[in-house]
């Protein structure tokens, strides 16, 4: 019973999903560079997937190696604004407004300043993701509770020891909420990124098919680019649960 | 070895400790009592270093200090085993020669086949036990405990107060245990601080002088008991 709801009702939801669309196309007989038909997505693929699934792959780096970076500078930044109270008053006004700068804006500019290679988007994602990760950070390492602030100074523990034992893995259920938010927003800044420059990843092949018409081979892309995001945001989620066990038990 | 004179401290407008003096002796056991609100966890902070006062001087002599808090504070992430532990981490101790003993402390407290589970997996009286070990396992020279025994059923209660009878017994270090219950009080201390409250006061210090080990079943030392209990009692009443 359990197992079925947690595995049909997804299943069933799509697939109910699915077949909607496929028989809207065939009742209403819309073209297929309109809204293609399942199937016709499904032949987009088969007749390139080597070269489908090698663009898929540059999203797929561009998106991680920024991620990655953004989760390292994230948790390094909330680490010393948190631990340096004075550094945090003088740039959070200026993290802030950067913030507020819509990123999207910036792409076409990154490509003039970096060039035509990986660098653009790299640090496109690094600009989206870094923020959320780095307020949940400082919000989770802000939360340590009195008794156990009170605990590691009873200990005479160090500003470090109560950092790497108390309050960073305090911090780790909000530092994850802000990394399943970030890993979502990586893919979406990669494939910004690969629009205002196509020359690599699925945004290319979306623009490159929209100029030809190829509307079931963008949907191809469309279709991977979902499937890459999800599967990333559950990687997050596996990681999570691998690391913080208890905070599952601690919330229920 | 502590040392309290005409100690007072303040939050805001509110004065929670007014000129307290307090000495309290090498290996003595000195429990402190008095309504809830009427400062007993600022008295133990103010020892224990975490608060200053706000006029008066505090000196504590001997190293080191544990405190047992008014609520267990374990990590969630580490097991019962892993929480007693910390200290040991965070003071570099030898942490082969200390696990023994962190398991000996576990299996004294009645934790036995619970060092592999985690807080929220252990009963607000276990978890307290586990606080209880993570203080002790620094063989404390001064050790400060807030209610450590509030989270517990009565009879559970009577049963770790003996038990900490028994290891201050064993290996005394300078005690200072703040208390509700005037049970507890009589039975552990050699004396007894009644504070009064808003602001924190010593009303009066009680000697207890009744001879160790003490119980509150059938013995000789009855009548003594009932009758320090009568006195707690009193003069917690009618203040
Ligand atoms: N950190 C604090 N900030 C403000 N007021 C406090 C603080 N700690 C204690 N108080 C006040 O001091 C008084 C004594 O508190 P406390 O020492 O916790 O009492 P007890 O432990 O005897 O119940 C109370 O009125 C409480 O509200
Ligand atoms: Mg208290």
């Amino acid at each position: 019973m359990t197992r079925a709801r947690t595995w049909g009702l997804p299943v069933l939801g799509a697939v109910s999903a699915i077949a909607l669309w496929w028989s809207a196309t065939a009742v209403f007989g819309i073209r297929s560079f309109i809204l293609p038909a399942p199937p016709d997505i499904v032949a987009a693929f088969r007749a390139q997937p080597a070269y489908l699934l090698r663009e898929a792959g540059a999203t797929l780096t561009g998106t991680v190696t920024g991620f990655g970076i953004a989760t390292v500078a994230g948790l390094l930044l909330a680490v010393l604004l948190t631990a340096w109270r004075s550094l945090e008053r003088a740039t959070l006004p200026v993290l802030v407004a950067l913030n507020s700068v819509p990123k999207v804006a910036v792409a076409p500019l990154l490509v003039v300043w970096l060039g035509f290679g990986a660098r653009p988007k790299i640090v496109l994602v690094v600009l989206i993701c870094f923020f959320p990760i780095l307020v949940a950070t400082m919000a989770g390492l802000t939360s340590t509770p009195a008794e156990l602030g009170e605990l590691a100074r009873s200990l005479s523990a160090s500003v470090w020891q109560a950092y790497v034992k108390i309050r960073l893995p305090w911090a780790l259920p909000q530092v994850f909420v802000g990394l399943k938010v970030a890993i979502s927003l990586a893919v979406i800044g990669a494939v910004v990124a690969e629009i205002s420059n196509p020359t690599s990843g699925l945004g290319a092949v979306i623009v490159l098919s929209g100029m030809s018409f190829d509307t079931p081979l963008a949907f191809a892309a469309i279709v991977l680019l979902a499937v890459l995001s999800t599967v990333l945001f559950y990687l997050v989620v596996a990681l999570e649960r691998w690391l913080v066990p208890w905070a599952r038990a601690i919330s229920a | 070895m502590i040392e309290l004179t005409r100690v007072s401290r303040s939050f805001g407008a509110v004065q929670a400790l007014r000129d307290i003096d307090l000495s309290v002796a090498e290996n003595e056991f000195v429990a402190v009592i008095g309504r809830s609100g009427c400062g007993k966890s600022t008295l133990l902070r103010l020892i224990a270093g975490l608060l200053e006062p706000s006029a008066g001087t505090v000196t504590v002599s001997g190293a080191p200090v544990a405190l047992m808090q008014q609520v267990p504070a374990l990590l969630p992430w580490r097991t019962a085993l892993g929480n007693v532990m910390l200290p040991v981490e965070i003071r570099r101790l030898p942490r082969e020669q200390y696990r023994d003993r962190a398991v000996a402390l576990l299996d004294a407290v009645g934790l036995a086949g619970f060092h592999d589970r985690h807080p929220y997996e252990l009963s607000g009286g276990m978890q307290q036990r586990v606080a209880l070990c993570r203080a002790l396992i620094q063989q404390p020279r001064v050790l400060l405990m807030d209610e450590p025994f509030s989270a517990l059923d009565a009879l559970t209660r009577e049963e770790m107060a003996g038990q900490l009878q028994d290891l201050h017994l064993a290996r005394s270090a300078t005690t200072v245990f703040v208390t509700h219950s005037i049970q507890e009080a009589v039975l552990l201390a050699d004396r007894v601080v009644v504070l009064s409250p808003r602001p924190g006061r010593v009303r009066k210090v009680l000697g207890v002088d009744i001879p160790r080990p003490r119980s509150f079943g059938h013995n000789a030392h009855l009548e003594a008991v009932a009758e320090c209990v009568a006195h707690l009692h009193d003069l917690l009443l009618h203040d």
